[in-house]
């Protein structure tokens, strides 16, 4: 890809100026959409560019638009998921930090699509400075008259509020930011009923994630043909990929979909620190690993499926051979048993278990059947969660059992305590 | 409707059933633990995953609507390998507590662990432990949240159906717990509907802690003495001492819902001071004597009287079942020659005017309605009219709440007292009782009426909303209490409430209209024919006679009041008791009887249902049945009266009681029957119009006190419940004094009426009316404390605040 499009403006000092946004061409797409597309047409375009959620799901904006039911006389809300929690992700961050004029009209855009006239952007309560960027900025466009009533003089009229999260990672998942909003506990609905027919106080709400809103601004200022043009066709645009783990050039890269993951590590992570990569997790925490050996999977969403792993949120974290896989595995159980929302069973219960399990096996205290009882634990809470936390936690932990079964035996089996010894658990 | 099959059986259902209850309807059994039918569906548990043929995962029965030509399994591989990780993975930070946990024997988890587990755990790994010990939630919950497998049912229960949500959950993951929020575990209804949903033993029933084994038990189904509503109820005993009180689902009209009163209160048959043998007061001392002797001076000074063309007068509790009613108004008519027999104690303004008695003759058989409830909660708009219903008849409240959740009709309430229903009301009125027939007169008027125009800024909106929703609603159900009947406006409002009903039906609506008594039976009494002909007898004039069975006139009337002055000044009373109460110590004849719990018979509720009461243990030597006695001095006086046993007397009653032909029978063999249905309207028979006439409306000027039922407390009997007794205040006069009192302190409030004066604890509600005072009916009933006289109800009292002279020590719950 010749220029950076998402990042373009991203390391310029008054990146997050309301004038330099303005003299950067910010806002006018907002203006044609406003006085001179009706909000089918934005949806259509939308549609037409094929643009892919950029959260982790992946699922069809202009798709997920046209859902809303139309001139149903009830309020619809619009959602920025700017929850950001899976773990090596943090490019909603930059965009906010940096850029977050775009992110903002990108919103406008979308619920005038949508004729939603509340707006809420969601944003992890650790992010104090996006938290204070996209304040400043709202400020800024309420001040210019991008926001408020009658936007532009017509008779679109939308308002922006910042939520704060508190600290749960499970309020990524729509339905449970949605549940936070409202001031309950952060557990994921029932669906059916799907937000874009019941979400937001029982009304129809559209959630995104931030860098779709960008990109949506980007669709419009230069056209469907272009987005096309960029990568896969299942799968068009530019994308932010995250580099992180044991590589040597980390941060975010701007690139089309579909290299394989082989070039990203290469090419653009510059390699392992030591030695050789071992593994590289393609897409956030509950994405399972690729070893070695699979390197050359193309990373767009369907080439990622079939390699049993996923896309997610493009958040890359490489493991060299200095890493233990069973301290991976352990880290994983963890992280996922302590964000449990507690709602069902199998998650709230397994996780915890495979967490013990395998933080016994990581300290030398591993027992002969323990591998088979994580398998046991991981179908059970995969086929049967109630959201996709369990689905993914334990779809990552099958993975480091799947592709390094040998370490895992070799901690069992190098046990220097004796099995009868549970003092020490 | 919709075919699919369940594991290769085709079925058929209407559209939008759930897998499940497609399955339960089809005796396919589904395992659950967080589905339960009267709350909203989490689908959290993953029990009830099934496999729908052609999708890759597991669906959950209980949140799938079954779809044309779907094909369920319920009992392949995948599914069964499902439920046994799913148990295993409950089980992994259960505590092995079966041996000391109460739910042992009746545990969900234990019974689906039995069925569907693999048998072993390979759990090798600590637990998960909360604490060590349970914790006191408050008086009747206790609480281990080790146990706790988090299908949130107590926290639904709560929040959706009885109204406190006074249950949460904190913490997340692993950590969640159950817990209340600040006091709201002190303050809630202490229904213990928590405890009956929880399927494993986390919250417990602190009565009932330890006391026994389910397989102990022996099990009574019955129906509860408390409310006109009348729950279904099962009275668990072992070796003959009550144990404790369940309600199971898909019982009754409340399944599984009870409130404190019936779940807790009735260990008061355990209380009080029994009556044991008859008693003939002798040189002014009660003296116990025989039977013979007993029934010999009664019959002897029947004779006398009715030789001399006396009069009898009698009094029947409505707590009595239908057939002691039955018997009992035969022997006043055909033996004591007198129709003159009154079915309440407290209802003083039933008795004002000679036509009042048959105007609600009429109401109750051509207006009523007899129908269950669950339909006359379908309607657009429901009228709550003059009834505290969340105190006097608890349930009832419930399932409202939880039809109006899913009906999302409109819910006026007109009351006395603000109550939890206020939160979901669309419009909601605090009214003076006695002011019910002039709401009715301006909610039916054409033209703006005065209260619609009126000052009172919350009467004239609830006037005006009221007057467009009920022209909008094609159904409408007035659900009326019985405080009017106290006070002077008791025959309008009776008219006013059969114009309404008539006026709305005139306009093509389904109206329902039924009373929400606060005693079990006072319908059934009714019926039954114990209703006083006003015409033919001076209610002034004492009677020669008073013959009194259950009831205790002379505590419980208002003072004055012409039953009082019966009971006082009558040359001979006779009480018929199984406790010692006020009226029975200055009886001329006491005999003993049997208790509630202690006979079959049945009552009548509040939709005029005849429902089942039972005998949970028999009756101790030397009390008969009150049947018997009645018998007996009816055959000794000349009249055999020859059914005998409940069910004996149940027939006859079907046979001459209007409305009661229709009851079904019970089996010969075989138990009997809890319900016998609904009594049928008695063909319409045209009456005299009655023009209603205008009322004037009462404003709440002066301090008014008024008083009824509280949450724990339903008349006297229950202050004698260990259980109760420990719940609320058992003195206090609630009220909302004003900006200048605050909870901190403690106060006490002297109300002076007369020569009557009571003075107790202050209890500060804030959604009181300003100058509204409330004193718990049971608390009125010692002399020193009649401050309300006969008809005069409400009444305008003085009243005085100072900081309380007595330091009150609030109990405080043991806390680990």
């Amino acid at each position: 890809m010749s220029e950076l499009v998402l990042l373009k403006h991203i390391t310029h000092p008054d990146s997050t100026s309301i004038a330099f946004y303005e003299k950067t061409g910010g806002y006018q797409g907002l203006k044609k959409i406003l006085t001179t597309y009706s909000p089918d047409k934005v949806i259509d375009t939308v549609k037409a560019s094929n643009l892919r959620g950029r959260g982790g799901a992946g699922f069809p904006t202009g798709l997920k638009w046209s859902f809303v039911p139309k001139d149903d006389g009830k309020t619809h809300y619009l959602c920025c998921n700017a929850d950001e929690g899976e773990p090596g992700t943090f490019k909603d961050r930059l965009l906010m930090e940096r850029d977050p004029h775009r992110v903002i009209e990108g919103m406008i855009i979308a619920a005038y699509a949508i004729q939603a006239e509340v707006a809420y952007i969601y944003i992890r309560g650790e992010y104090g400075l996006s938290i204070a960027m996209i304040t400043q900025a709202l400020k800024a466009a309420y001040a210019r008259g991008y926001l408020g009533q009658n936007i532009f003089n017509t008779d679109f009229s939308l308002n922006i509020y910042v939520h704060k999260g508190a600290g749960a990672y499970i309020c990524g998942e729509e339905t449970a930011l949605l549940e936070s909003i409202e001031g309950r506990r952060g557990q994921p609905k029932l669906k059916p009923p799907f937000p874009a027919v019941a979400g937001l106080y029982d009304c129809p709400t559209v959630i995104n994630n931030v860098e779709t809103f960008v990109c949506v601004t980007h669709i419009f200022a230069r056209g469907v043909d272009w987005f096309t043009s960029i990568g896969p066709e299942d799968a068009p645009g530019p994308r932010l990929f995250g580099l992180s783990g044991q590589l040597q050039n980390r941060g975010i890269v701007e690139l089309p979909m579909g290299l394989s993951l082989r070039e990203l590590v290469y090419d653009y992570g510059g390699g392992p620190l030591t030695g050789q990569f071992k593994a590289v997790i393609p897409g956030g925490l509950s994405a399972p690993m690729i070893p070695l050996a699979g390197l050359d999977v193309k990373m767009n969403f369907a080439d990622l499926a079939a390699a049993d792993s996923m896309m997610g949120s493009a958040a890359v974290i490489a493991l060299d051979e200095t890493t233990s896989i069973p301290t991976v595995g352990r880290r994983i159980a963890e992280f996922f048993s302590h964000e449990s929302c507690g709602k069902c069973a199998p998650c709230r219960e397994g996780l915890p278990w495979a967490s013990k399990i395998l933080n016994r096996i990581e300290s030398g205290h591993g027992r002969s059947g323990d591998i088979e009882q994580l398998q046991v634990i991981c179908g059970g809470v995969f086929g049967n969660s109630f959201c996709a936390l369990g689905v993914g936690a334990a779809w990552a932990i099958r993975a480091t059992l799947k592709h390094f079964p040998h370490e895992y035996d070799a901690l069992i089996n190098q046990q220097t305590i004796p099995v009868d010894d549970r003092t020490n658990l | 409707m919709i075919i699919f099959k369940i594991n290769g059986q085709e079925i058929e259902v209407e559209e939008g059933t759930t897998i499940l209850n497609a399955a339960r309807a089809n005796a396919v059994e589904i395992p659950t633990f967080c589905y339960q039918d009267r709350l909203s569906t989490l689908a959290s548990c993953r029990m009830c995953l099934i496999e729908v043929e052609g999708r890759p995962r597991l669906e959950p029965a209980c949140a799938t609507l079954a779809a044309e030509g779907m094909a369920v399994l319920t009992h392949s591989e995948k599914v069964i390998s499902s439920r046994e990780d799913m148990l295993e993975i409950l089980l992994a930070n259960h505590p092995l507590d079966c041996p000391v946990c109460d739910k042992s024997g009746e545990c969900e988890l234990q019974d689906t662990v039995f069925e569907y587990g693999k048998g072993d755990s390979r759990l090798v790994d600590p637990k998960r432990v909360f604490r060590i010990d349970d914790i006191q939630l408050n008086n009747v919950i206790t609480f281990n949240a080790n146990r706790c497998i988090q299908c949130q049912r107590c926290v639904r229960v709560c929040e959706e159906v009885v109204g406190d949500v006074a249950l949460g959950t904190m913490e997340r993951g692993l950590d969640s717990e159950i817990t209340g929020v600040g006091n709201s575990l002190k303050d809630c209804s202490h229904c213990g509907n928590c405890i009956e949903v929880c399927p494993v033993g986390a919250l417990m029933s602190t009565p009932y802690r330890y006391k026994a084994r389910p397989w102990d038990l022996d099990k009574f189904e019955t129906t509860c003495g408390m409310c006109g509503t009348g729950c279904s109820m099962t009275i668990e005993a072992r070796e003959g001492k009550l144990a404790r009180v369940k309600s199971q689902y898909e019982t009754g009209i409340n399944g599984e819902l009870l409130c404190a009163k019936g779940r807790f209160g009735f260990d008061f048959i355990d209380g009080g001071q029994r009556i044991t043998q008859p008693m003939l007061r002798k040189n002014d001392v009660l003296t116990p004597v025989t039977w013979s002797e007993a029934l010999n001076l009664i019959i002897d000074k029947s004779l006398n009287i009715l030789g001399k063309n006396g009069h009898i007068k009698g009094l029947i509790s409505p707590r009595q079942t239908n057939e002691t009613a039955f018997i009992f108004q035969k022997l006043m008519r055909e033996v004591f020659q007198s129709s003159d027999i009154h079915a309440s104690c407290r209802f003083s303004g039933l008795n004002l005017q000679p036509e009042t008695t048959d105007i609600l003759k009429a109401l109750l058989s051509q207006t009523y309605s007899r129908q269950p409830l669950g339909d006359i909660f379908q309607s657009d708009c429901i009228l709550l009219l003059g009834t505290n219903i969340c105190d006097e008849n608890p349930v009832s409240s419930y399932l409202i709440r939880q039809h109006k959740r899913d009906n999302h009709n409109h819910l006026l309430i007109a009351s006395s007292r603000p109550c939890t229903l206020d939160d979901i009301a669309t419009e909601k009125l605090r009214l003076l009782p006695g002011n019910e027939a002039a709401v009715l007169s301006a909610l039916l008027s054409t033209q703006p009426d005065e209260l619609a125009i009126s000052e009172d800024q919350q009467l004239s909106d609830f006037v005006i909303a009221g007057k467009t929703i009920l022209e909008q609603s094609a159904s409408v159900s007035l659900l009326i209490g019985t405080e009017f009947m106290r006070g002077q406006q008791a025959k309008n409002c009776l008219i006013w409430i059969t114009e309404t009903v008539q006026h709305l039906q005139q306009q093509g609506k389904q109206v329902f209209m039924q009373f929400l008594f606060d005693r079990p039976n006072q319908l059934g009494q009714w019926h039954m024919g114990c209703l006083p002909d006003l015409q033919s007898y001076d209610q002034k004039s004492i009677p020669d006679m008073f013959y009194v069975v259950g009831a205790d006139p002379i505590a419980d009337c208002a003072a004055g009041d012409q039953l009082e002055q019966a009971a006082l000044n009558s040359p001979c009373l006779i009480v018929q008791t199984a406790f010692m109460t006020a009226s029975a110590q200055q009886a001329m004849v006491i005999l003993p009887t049997p208790s509630y719990g202690e006979e079959d018979g049945t009552y009548t509720n509040n939709e005029a249902r005849v429902q089942k009461v039972s005998a949970i243990r028999p009756l101790a030597a030397n009390i008969l049945p009150s049947t018997v006695i009645f018998t007996q001095l009816a055959s000794a006086l000349g009249l055999d009266i020859i059914p005998n046993t409940a069910a004996q007397i149940l027939s006859q009653i079907k046979q001459e009681i209007d409305g009661y032909q229709t009851l079904k029978e019970d089996f010969i063999f075989g138990p009997k029957l809890n319900d016998y249905g609904l009594t049928t309207s008695p063909p319409a028979i045209t009456e005299a119009e009655i023009k209603a006439p205008a009322v004037d409306y009462l404003a709440l000027e002066n301090y008014t006190l008024i008083t009824g039922d509280s949450l724990f407390r339903s008349g006297k009997l229950t202050a004698q419940s260990k259980n109760l007794s420990g719940l609320g205040h058992d003195a206090y006069v609630e009220m909302n004094p004003g900006a200048d009192y605050d909870e901190q302190q403690d106060y006490e409030v002297t109300i002076t009426r007369g020569n009557a004066t009571i003075t107790a604890p202050l209890k500060i509600n804030r959604a009181f009316p300003d100058k509204l005072l409330f004193i718990p009916e049971g608390q009125l009933s010692t002399p020193a404390n009649k401050i309300i006289t006969a008809a005069e109800y409400p009444c305008v009292v003085e009243v005085e605040i100072k900081v309380s002279s007595i330091t009150i020590k609030s109990e405080q719950n043991a806390q680990s």
